[in-house]
Formats: C-alpha cells, sequence, structure tokens
C-alpha cells in the first residue's frame, strides 16, 4: 500500500487540527483532527476490503496450447472476474517475460468501476527456445478512493514450451524410403567386467579366478564365468554445415532448418544417454564454432542453443567455386589424353600432380573444420556431418577424414534439388538430379563404417519419386546404373555442372588426402 | 466517482464533480453544517456559512471539513446545539464522500462508530487535559493506521507500484517521493 498526495494531505490536516486544539486546548479542534484520522482509518479499512474481494477473484491468463514452436504465435488469453464489482478501476497486466513479442502494443486490461469481468485475447510469440511463462497477471491499483496506490499479484500463470522450429514434413532416409532403424542404443558387444549381465559359460585357463560365479559353478557342477556386458559412452561430434547454399528453401525451411532438426534429435539422445558431445560449425569463411566433446548438462544447453541460432551465412564469391576434381578423376580423364597429341603431352602432368588438390581443398571449409575436430577426436569417435551436396568432393574427402582411426560417420545430406524454388518445375529434370543425389549418397554409404542419408521435405520427395512410380523397380535401377554412367563418364551435374565425385568402388583408391 | 478518477493524475485540492446529482446527500450535510453555523453566530456564522459552501463545490471533502472545524472552533461554545449541528453536518460529508467513494456500508458504519468516538473526546475534556488526549488520540491513529498496512503487506503480498517497475506515464503518480530522483519512497500510512 502505497499513500498518495492526498492522503499525506490529510494526514497534515489532522496533524494540523489536533496540534492546534492541543495548543490551544480547545477540544472541538482536537474533535476535528481525531475525526478526521478516524476518517483516514475507515478509508484504509475499506480499502482491505477490496483487496479481499481482489484476491479471491478470477484473474488468469491461460493458453490453448502448452508447445509451439519458436516464432510461432501463441493465443493468450487474460481474464478477469470480479465476486463483487469494485468501486474504482484496476488494470490487469499479464506479465510477460520480457523476450515475449506480442501482438498488442500493451495488453494490459482495464476493468473500470461496477465492472466485473473483461477478457482479452492477444498473440504471443518467443524468439527463444525454453519455458515461456506468462503470468501471474499483475493487478494495478492507482489512487483507490484516491488514498491508496498498490499492486497485487495473482497466483495463476501459464507456461508454454517453446520448442525448436522444426519442418512438419521432415524425411529421413535412403533412395526416397524412410529410415525406420532407431538408432542411439550403445550396446558394446563386448563382454568383460561391466555391469549388466551377459552370459554365464564355462571356465576357461587364463581366466581370472575372481570371476568365477560359484553359485553357477555348484548348480552346474564346472566351474563358470558370469560375464558382463561392457557398457561405453560414444563420444560424437557434431560437424553442421551452414554456409550460404544450406540457406536455399521454400516457406522459410531451408536445409538448414530440417538439418536442424536433426541436430537436435542428437543432442536430445546424447543427453539422454550421458554422451560426449562436440560441435564444429562450418560457414563460408570457415569454422565459425568449434565445443570439444563433453559430457554434462553444461555442454548439451550452449550446444541446443548454438544449433538453434545458427544461421546460413553469406556467400563468398571467391572462395566458393566449383567443387574440386579428386586426383583419381584427373587421372581417368587424363587415361583418355593418352593419344601422343601435343595438347595431351602438354596437360598430362597437370592431372598426375596432386599437389594443387590437396591445397586447394584444404582450403575449404568443410575439409578444414574436419581436420580440426578430427584431431581432438579419440579413436572410434562418432562423427555426425550435415550439409548438402552442393560440394560432392569436399563431403567425400571430408568423410574420409573422419572415418580414420575406426571412426564412425553418419552423414546427412539435403539434396538441392528438393529445397530450390523452382526445382520441380520440370520433374524429369528433377528427377535425374534426384538420381545423381542418390548416386552420390549411394556412393558415401558404401564406404566403410560411414552410413549416408538423406534429408528432404517429404512432400516434395513423393512427388519427384511418384512422377516415375509407374517404373518398375527394374527400370529404376537402370536409370540409377545410367546416372552413375553419366557421372563417371562426364563428371557433371545434368542442371549445375556438380561433379559428384569418384567412381564409387574406386572411391578409396588416391583419393585420400595425405594430411 | 471523477474524485477517484482525478486522482490519477495530478495532485490537486480542488474538486469538481460533473454529476451534481450525486452531491445531494453531501448538500443535506452542508445545509446541516450550516444551519449549525447560524446557531451559533449570526452574522459571522452566516459569512462562515456561505464560504464552507463555496469551498464545498470547488474543494475536496477534507478541506471543507477543517475549515468547518476552525469556524466552529472559533465561533462557539463547545456543547452548544449550533456546535453539535455543525461537527455533525460536517461528519456526515465525510461518511458520505466514504460510502459514495468505497460503496460500503461497513465502512462507513465504523466512522460513525469512531465519529461518536470523538465526539466522546469533547465530553471528557471537562475532565481529562486536552494535550493528554490528543497525544493518546493521535499515537492511537497512527498506531492503527500502521498496523492496517502491516496486515495487508502480510495477507495480500502487495508490493510498492514504483518497485514493481509500474509501466504509468512519467508524473501520473501522486504520492510524495514518485518524483524524486533518490531515497525510498514514502509508503508507510
Amino acid at each position: 500500500m502505497r499513500a498518495t498526495r492526498r492522503y499525506w494531505s490529510t494526514v497534515t490536516l489532522t496533524g494540523g487540527l489536533t496540534a492546534l486544539g492541543v495548543a490551544a486546548s480547545n477540544p472541538i479542534l482536537l474533535a476535528g483532527g481525531v475525526t478526521l484520522g478516524v476518517w483516514l482509518l475507515a478509508n484504509q479499512v475499506a480499502f482491505l476490503r477490496t483487496l479481499r474481494t481482489l484476491a479471491a477473484s478470477d484473474l488468469s491468463v491461460g493458453t490453448l496450447r502448452e508447445r509451439v514452436a519458436v516464432g510461432e504465435p501463441v493465443l493468450v488469453r487474460l481474464q478477469a472476474h470480479l465476486d463483487e464489482a469494485l468501486p474504482f478501476g484496476v488494470s490487469v497486466d499479464p506479465t510477460l517475460p520480457p523476450s515475449a513479442e506480442c501482438s498488442e502494443p500493451s495488453p494490459t486490461v482495464s476493468l473500470e468501476a461496477g465492472d466485473r469481468s473483461v477478457d482479452t485475447t492477444f498473440e504471443v510469440t518467443s524468439p527463444l527456445v525454453g519455458d515461456l511463462m506468462l503470468g501471474p497477471p499483475r493487478v494495478a491499483i492507482r489512487a483507490a478512493g484516491g488514498l491508496f496506490d498498490t499492486t497485487i499479484w495473482t497466483s495463476t500463470a501459464a507456461e508454454v514450451t517453446v520448442r525448436p522450429r522444426a519442418p512438419r514434413n521432415l524425411h529421413v532416409g535412403e533412395g526416397g524410403s524412410p529410415l525406420t532403424s532407431r538408432y542411439g542404443e550403445h550396446r558394446s558387444d563386448t563382454t568383460g567386467s561391466g555391469l549388466e549381465p551377459y552370459e554365464v559359460r564355462e571356465y576357461a585357463p587364463g581366466d581370472e579366478l575372481a570371476r568365477i560365479d560359484w553359485k553357477a559353478t555348484a548348480r552346474l557342477n564346472h566351474p563358470h564365468i558370469r560375464e558382463f556386458e561392457l557398457t561405453t559412452t560414444h563420444e560424437t561430434v557434431l560437424v553442421v554445415d551452414h554456409r550460404a547454399t544450406m540457406g536455399v528453401g521454400l516457406n522459410d525451411e531451408s536445409k538448414l532448418d530440417y538439418l536442424r532438426g536433426i541436430a537436435h534429435s542428437f543432442i536430445n539422445a546424447a543427453a539422454s544417454f550421458g554422451d560426449p558431445l562436440g560441435l564444429y560449425t562450418v560457414g563460408d569463411e570457415g569454422t565459425t564454432t568449434t565445443r570439444k566433446p563433453t559430457a554434462g548438462i553444461e555442454s548439451y544447453d550452449p550446444i541446443r542453443g548454438l544449433v538453434e541460432n545458427i544461421e546460413p551465412t553469406e556467400s563468398n564469391a571467391e572462395r566458393s567455386g566449383s567443387d574440386d576434381v579428386s586426383p583419381s578423376r584427373a587421372r581417368n580423364r587424363a587415361s583418355r589424353l593418352d593419344d601422343g597429341s601435343a595438347l595431351g603431352t602438354t596437360l598430362r602432368p597437370y592431372f598426375e600432380t596432386t599437389t594443387t588438390y590437396v591445397r586447394r581443398l584444404r582450403e575449404r571449409p568443410l575439409f578444414r573444420t574436419m581436420q580440426l575436430a578430427h584431431s581432438r577426436l579419440g579413436g572410434g569417435a562418432w562423427t555426425v556431418l550435415l550439409t548438402d551436396d552442393s560440394n560432392p568432393t569436399e563431403v567425400r574427402e571430408a568423410i574420409k577424414l573422419a572415418r580414420r582411426n575406426g571412426g564412425q560417420v553418419l552423414v546427412f545430406l539435403a539434396p538441392s534439388v528438393l529445397y530450390e524454388p523452382g526445382g520441380l518445375d520440370d520433374l524429369d529434370q528433377a528427377y535425374d538430379r534426384y538420381l545423381t543425389f542418390e548416386e552420390f549418397r549411394a556412393s558415401l554409404a558404401r564406404m566403410d563404417r560411414v552410413s549416408a542419408f538423406e534429408v528432404a521435405p517429404g512432400d516434395r520427395l513423393d512427388a519427384v519419386i511418384d512422377r516415375h512410380g509407374a517404373l518398375t523397380r527394374r527400370e529404376r535401377s537402370r536409370d540409377v546404373a545410367r546416372a552413375s554412367r553419366r557421372y563417371q563418364e562426364y563428371g557433371e551435374n545434368p542442371r549445375q555442372g556438380l561433379a559428384y565425385g569418384d567412381d564409387p568402388m574406386r572411391s578409396n583408391e588416391g583419393g585420400d588426402v595425405d594430411e | 466517482m471523477s474524485e477517484t478518477a482525478r486522482s490519477t493524475d495530478h495532485y490537486s485540492p480542488i474538486s469538481r464533480l460533473e454529476e451534481r446529482s450525486q452531491r445531494v446527500p453531501e448538500l443535506l450535510a452542508v445545509l446541516v453544517a450550516l444551519a449549525g453555523l447560524l446557531l451559533q453566530g449570526e452574522r459571522l456564522g452566516v459569512l462562515a456559512g456561505v464560504v464552507l459552501v463555496v469551498l464545498w463545490l470547488f474543494l475536496r471533502v477534507e478541506f471543507v471539513f477543517a475549515t468547518g472545524v476552525l469556524a466552529v472552533a472559533g465561533l462557539g461554545d463547545p456543547l452548544s446545539l449550533g456546535t453539535v449541528l455543525t461537527l455533525s453536518g460536517l461528519g456526515g460529508l465525510l461518511a458520505v464522500d466514504l460510502a459514495r467513494t468505497w460503496d460500503s456500508i461497513g465502512a462507513v458504519a465504523l466512522f460513525l462508530a469512531l465519529f461518536v468516538v470523538a465526539g466522546g473526546i469533547l465530553a471528557a475534556t471537562q475532565v481529562v487535559a486536552v494535550r493528554g488526549l490528543g497525544l493518546g488520540a493521535a499515537a492511537l491513529l497512527a498506531g492503527l493506521a500502521y498496523a492496517l498496512h502491516r496486515y495487508e503487506r502480510f495477507r495480500f503480498g502487495t508490493i510498492d507500484t514504483a518497485t514493481a517497475g509500474d509501466t504509468g506515464p512519467v508524473g501520473e503518480s501522486d504520492w510524495p517521493g514518485a518524483d524524486r530522483d533518490t531515497g525510498t519512497p514514502e509508503d508507510e500510512p
């Protein structure tokens, strides 16, 4: 309760009359002062009574939805219903967090004197991931009776969980078929002195005596050893490509938005298993984020925030050129120059050398980032690469690097044809480009310890595949083989002139980059 | 209710009521006080009564009351009929304002009960010194006001509008200290 100026002026009058009455020994002045004081006291009591009415009233803020995406508006209803009408007006503020953006400049509602209920609806959006606390409503009472100000809080609040924006029609799979297997079950299939019972086997010479299971030995009449399954953690590193090409997309759903959802899945999986998780992000200028794999909530939450706020960088025209041709492809082309001509003799040394190729590749952001990440990883680590098919040779070489030292690699590729505006205008051409992508993905998936998946808008992928849905399986296989031959022969994307790399069956021959 | 609404603006002792019909009960109370003044001192009483009515038309009731009390004290005998009538009229003025502001019979009843106590003070001055009565009454009123304030804080968990980051326009608040840059606002009634 805060006294207003009117209150204090009345107190002054009260004091003045009382003091005057005492000074002049005048009982009338004294009685007047006391009466005025009593009047103030009665006002105060009446004010408390109205506060009691307010406290017992229904003042609430609520929403129909408990989960929304970042930037997605949620309808909020602020309502006030009083058991009794008040003799003065109050304003009810929903108390929104500072980060929330409201559709109304001021969502406060005013309850005029004599009114018993009022409600309003407005939209709130949050640019941040997390829990959005709406309320509790704050009731401001200004100059009640002209004498008091105060503000009270109610106890009802609404909580909305703001989740990362994720595409609604996410497809993850291989060759147009959705992925059905589950990842993240960390069974090592290795026995030892773990915690989970695995099997009971007969004692063999060399086994430690301490590992004999005496109960099983007594039951089976032979020395037996109880084996336990070793449990392990997966050291995982996310490599997220956010170069300019990752910003391509329709309806505000870019390649990066789709791959962001995948990244969040891995972060959640790592958090649930307590796996060490690292993050490296790749922009057009090079590595933009480096976080070595660590476990714990202090690691997952920052990574989650980084992934959520990552945006495509601006294209660097000087650095982003056409994809490099690998040494093995160069040698294939050089073989065609063995015709004894002067041109062939002159050009052949340029195709033989790999030094330029290696140097140029080391300047590419993704490869450079993979080198950095790999240098900090232990053996057998998992690398999750999230990128697109714009730089296939660079992607391929980066993967080769990541799978060294027994590393496992998961690659999630966004096929450009399914994201580009106008990419499906000519479905035949789109289908050809998708086959090209599919061949590239399959070639990656054929590498040891590498799994490659496509990440695409499901409806657009269906549109491309259904266009040729009438084709028999044999015809589709023939299409893939034809596309594969075309890349081997010409090394060109039919539309963009992108080279999709080496012959997949010979991808390990001479293509690796010496560190 | 314009008085309440107006008090959210800059504070002013001047009060202009648009709806005259709401002032009929107050007018009756003022007429009673006027009659008392007339009984107390003829020409001076008439003059004081007229001044009282004029003040009532333009000022808030507490100023009208204070002026009326000063007039009564200057004019007459504490236990005369005129004094009783004038003080009753002035007390009625405050009671009507209380009833109109809070729309609460309970508050008016409380006020009237305590008003009778104040009347008892007049009578008590015959046996007790005015000084002792004055100090005792002032201490009692201040203590009760503070107790109510603490009760409100404890029971309703209220906060000061300034510390709650009130978003009202600058200069809208009319409590002292709101326009000061530093210092603790005066929130203890």
